[in-house]
């Protein structure tokens, strides 16, 4: 406990120290605020975006824009790409199928297809989200299949001899035993999405925090990508939080 | 093949289990490895049949083709009359690993087989109640295998399996893991539970003394190709009367036939 | 021609005996050596259809200023801006006009040093002909596209301004150039306010002008495309600086003396056929050197044009949008107009 209260001090202490370092920088002069707005600059560019908003939305909007993206991405990308990959796991000719495709996918960089996306699928909301499910969509194949690859031997033998059918066998040990690994698979993905997002909202956005950021960017409104960044960071630890919580619960053994 | 390979000496009973010429061979071309030669074993329900030999001897294939997780290279091993064709709920296994479903609480893990059978919870609970109780597992029914310790968890393997009611158990060195004390109280436990249900068990041992306690025949392999050497009848396990298991074990009678399993595997072992 | 090899020739001497090694030296060395170029320019220019693609084309930067050319292709004045600020470019060649204002409000170290061409019709609304926009409220409903923070932007937003539209009316999405012609193509747009090569792709593809550029220029919203030049820069090497300014009239000329030969250049630079560059080039109203110094636009050292004002009005309309903070007094862009290269290129 001792402990654990000297390691928050530390945290704490690193905090601190980064804004006193920012404090300093700014209203001491050092930095124009061209490069790093002073904190009551930053304080006004966020009250002015959450009350009067940038480009007729609000930041609230952006935000909620961006996580609609998000979501709508991550849970398409993640439950295709988990069945996927316990498809691929568990029957070999599915793996020889779908594995070029997914190992291809994987490394691509988003923005190389970007302009594909947009030829195939036009400049809405499903080129967005397609994006964003392309991004989720190898992570949690390949978390799931090595997942169903590391099931034990014995657990399955046992199953067997239990009198569990091949189906009873996948539903109830091959999915529980790989739950850690597509969880694990899942918050790579959502880190990915993530990354994704800015990407995604470079499609003729007019909403988003990711498009919000670029666009102010384009003026070197630093105020407000600061506030853009400090609410895309603070909600990427919410995700994560949130995650971490549903795995604590779901998959409660792992690692014991 | 010479007579000593030959295990099929049936003393009384039916056949319930036969191994007939069963030949297991690993791998394909040059690189070739036969694991059992003509394996012929036969052994009447309610035996405790154990099996040792030096390691690489093959008792844990010659256990696998019984339970139905490998296919014979030659002959055939049959249970009840039926040739053996994949693994079945009327064989339980028990490895030396427990190999826990640790998604499951206790009791989950216990009613694993009659919950993929389709019995309802209400329907499993008395039997798994009772299983748990035996073993003095019940009061933990709701807790994770991960919070238990090595011996309570592989008695809940041993109860996964007694549930489920299978007309034979096969185990693969069930104790091999346990601390010796440990060992010795779940020999006593698994005699106890044999005794009550007069089930058949197939064992597989490093352990000599252990075979000769608890088995009614103990069977002595060979290394590499894996052949039974001798199939010795042991009493210890049908004795009568109330005699704790150090009494048994110091018995003349029962160190001598333990030295000659022994001695057995040592000749065995060396040519 | 031998005048510039003979300062050139001198220029390497001196480099050689004086061993200049870096920037950070220059204070420390005599007067003379400050005519010494400069070894690297970082230049960031557009892709499109101007005569400044003949300067680049035939490599007259190279053989003036003796110097290696870092070319960077950008997309957007603000690509410049930025790069400006971390000091990684030098000279934005044909940075628009809305951009320049909003860096000039943000202090952002670089001058305007030439006019290039004032845009006029050369970016305009483009509209899909079988959408049958007719009015301006013919919008009202309808996605434009334009490309966020361009002059074309500007424009756009000034254009729905001066007919009282509102952007809840009208659909206004942020698009490259390149992807704006992939979604017109698609039919996920009806109209767009883009320049050319952009432009010209729409109206082959089924689109019609929608004259906006004569009554927004009567209504203030002037647009043109400049080069500016990194403070810096022109402080420190003002005559790499002129050599730069005459290439670039020397591309003007080729353009208005030989037209054919000039799209024939810039069609190679631009990636279009000649026809096409030579239509695109015929929109631009390329301003003159010795009409650039007149006070209609840039002015001279110490008399300021009036293209300061442009500049400011555009940096207000800016500011109502929140691209910008605040706008600066308007002594502030007369400051970022500098002439005098302009002027010694014309000596």
């Amino acid at each position: 406990m001792q402990h654990r209260i000297r390691l928050r001090a530390w945290t704490l202490l690193s905090v601190a120290l980064l804004i006193a370092a920012w404090l300093i920088l700014t209203w001491g002069g050092l930095v124009r605020d061209l490069f790093l707005p002073p904190p009551d600059e930053l304080w006004d560019g966020f009250v002015d975006l959450a009350t009067d908003g940038y480009r007729n939305r609000t930041l609230l909007e952006h935000v909620e824009a961006s996580l609609w993206r998000i979501g709508a991405g991550f849970a398409t990308g993640t439950v295709v790409g988990t069945l996927l990959g316990l498809a691929m796991g568990y029957w070999r000719p599915v793996e020889a199928l779908f594995a070029p495709f997914v190992e291809f996918l994987r490394p691509l960089p988003q923005l190389a297809y970007l302009m594909l996306l947009i030829i195939w699928l036009g400049i809405g909301e499903t080129s967005k989200i397609i994006l964003l499910f392309l991004a989720a969509l190898p992570v949690s194949a390949v978390a799931a299949r090595d997942g169903v690859r590391n099931v034990r031997l014995q657990s399955i033998l046992v199953a067997r001899s239990l009198g569990a059918s091949e189906w009873q066998v996948f539903r109830h040990v091959v999915l529980p035993s790989a739950l850690p690994e597509i969880f694990a698979g899942a918050r790579i993905a959502i880190g990915v999405v993530y990354g994704t997002l800015i990407a995604a909202e470079i499609i003729a956005g007019s909403s988003g925090i990711g498009w919000m950021i670029l666009d102010a960017g384009r003026f070197l409104r630093s105020d407000y990508v600061f506030v853009g960044i400090l609410s895309i960071g603070l909600m990427g630890l919410a995700l994560n939080g949130a995650l971490v919580a549903l795995e604590a619960r779901i998959v409660h053994w792992a690692g014991r | 093949m010479p007579d000593a390979t030959d295990g099929r000496r049936l003393v009384a009973g039916e056949v319930f289990v036969s191994f007939a010429g069963v030949g297991v061979t690993y791998g394909s071309g040059a690189g070739r490895v036969p694991a059992l030669e003509g394996i012929s074993l036969d052994f009447a329900a309610g035996d405790f049949v154990c099996v040792v030999g030096p390691s690489g001897c093959g008792k844990t294939t010659l256990m696998q083709s019984l339970a139905g997780f490998l296919k014979p290279s030659s002959g055939t091993v049959s249970i009840d009359g039926r040739p053996v064709d994949g693994p079945g709920a009327d064989r339980g296994v028990v490895f030396q690993q427990p190999a826990l479903f640790p998604w499951l609480t206790v009791g989950g893990n216990a009613g694993f087989g009659p919950m993929l059978r389709g019995e309802s919870r209400a329907a499993r609970a008395e039997t798994v109640e009772q299983h748990l109780r035996t073993v003095g597992l019940w009061e933990f029914r709701d807790r994770y295998p991960y919070e238990l310790s090595g011996g309570m968890q592989q008695r809940l393997a041993i109860v996964r399996a007694l549930v489920n009611k299978p007309k034979i158990l096969l185990m693969d060195e069930p104790f091999g893991a346990l601390d010796a004390l440990t060992r010795e109280k779940m020999q006593e436990e698994l005699h106890t539970v044999w005794r009550r249900t007069g089930m058949t068990v197939l064992l597989i041992t490093h352990s000599v003394e252990e075979a000769v306690y608890l088995g009614t025949d103990v069977v002595v392999m060979s290394a590499r190709p894996g052949r039974i050497v001798e199939r010795i009848a042991a009493p210890f396990a049908r004795r009568e009367g109330e005699r704790s298991s150090r009494e048994t074990k110091s018995l003349p009678a029962f160190v001598a036939l333990r030295e000659r399993v022994l001695s057995l595997i040592w000749q065995s072992a060396e040519t | 021609m031998t005048t510039i090899d003979m300062s050139a020739n001198r220029r390497t001497l001196l480099k050689a005996g004086l061993g200049l090694g870096g920037a950070a030296l220059l204070g420390t060395i005599p007067r003379r050596a400050r005519a010494a170029g400069p070894d690297k320019i970082n230049i960031a220019f557009f892709t499109e259809t101007s005569p400044s693609a003949i300067a680049k084309g035939n490599g007259w930067i190279e053989d003036v200023t003796k110097a290696k050319i870092n070319w960077i292709e950008v997309g957007s004045g603000a690509e410049i801006n930025t790069a400006v600020a971390a000091g990684s470019v030098d000279l934005g060649i044909g940075i628009g006009s809305a951009p320049t204002a909003a860096g000039l409000s943000q202090g952002i170290g670089y001058q305007v040093v030439y006019i290039r061409d004032n845009i006029g019709p050369a970016e305009e609304l483009t509209v899909r002909t079988a959408a049958n926009i007719k009015k301006p409220s013919d919008l009202i409903g309808k996605k434009v596209a334009t490309p966020f923070g361009s002059t074309s932007h500007f424009r756009l937003l000034g254009f729905l301004k001066t007919n009282g539209l509102t952007q809840h009316q009208v659909t206004v999405l942020d698009l490259r150039p390149d992807a704006l012609v992939a979604a017109w193509q698609r039919g996920d747009i009806d109209a767009a306010y883009v320049w050319a090569p952009a432009k010209s792709k729409l109206l082959a593809a089924g689109g019609e002008v929608f004259r906006t550029y004569d009554k927004l220029e009567a209504a203030g919203y002037v647009i043109a495309d400049l080069i500016v030049a990194r403070t810096a820069f022109a402080q420190q090497y003002p005559e790499t600086l002129v050599e730069i300014l005459k290439a670039e009239n020397r591309a003007l000329d080729v353009w208005t003396s030989t037209p054919d030969k000039a799209a024939d250049i810039i069609a190679k630079q631009a990636g279009v056929t000649p026809e096409v560059a030579r239509a695109d080039l015929l929109e631009y109203d390329f301003v003159a050197p010795k009409r650039q110094l007149e006070p209609k636009w840039l002015g001279t050292p110490g008399h300021p044009g009036r293209f300061a004002e442009v500049l400011q009005s555009t940096a207000k309309f800016l500011a109502e949008q929140k691209s910008i903070r605040s706008v600066p007094d308007l002594a502030v862009f007369q400051k970022g107009i500098n002439t005098a290269p302009l002027g010694q290129a014309l000596v």
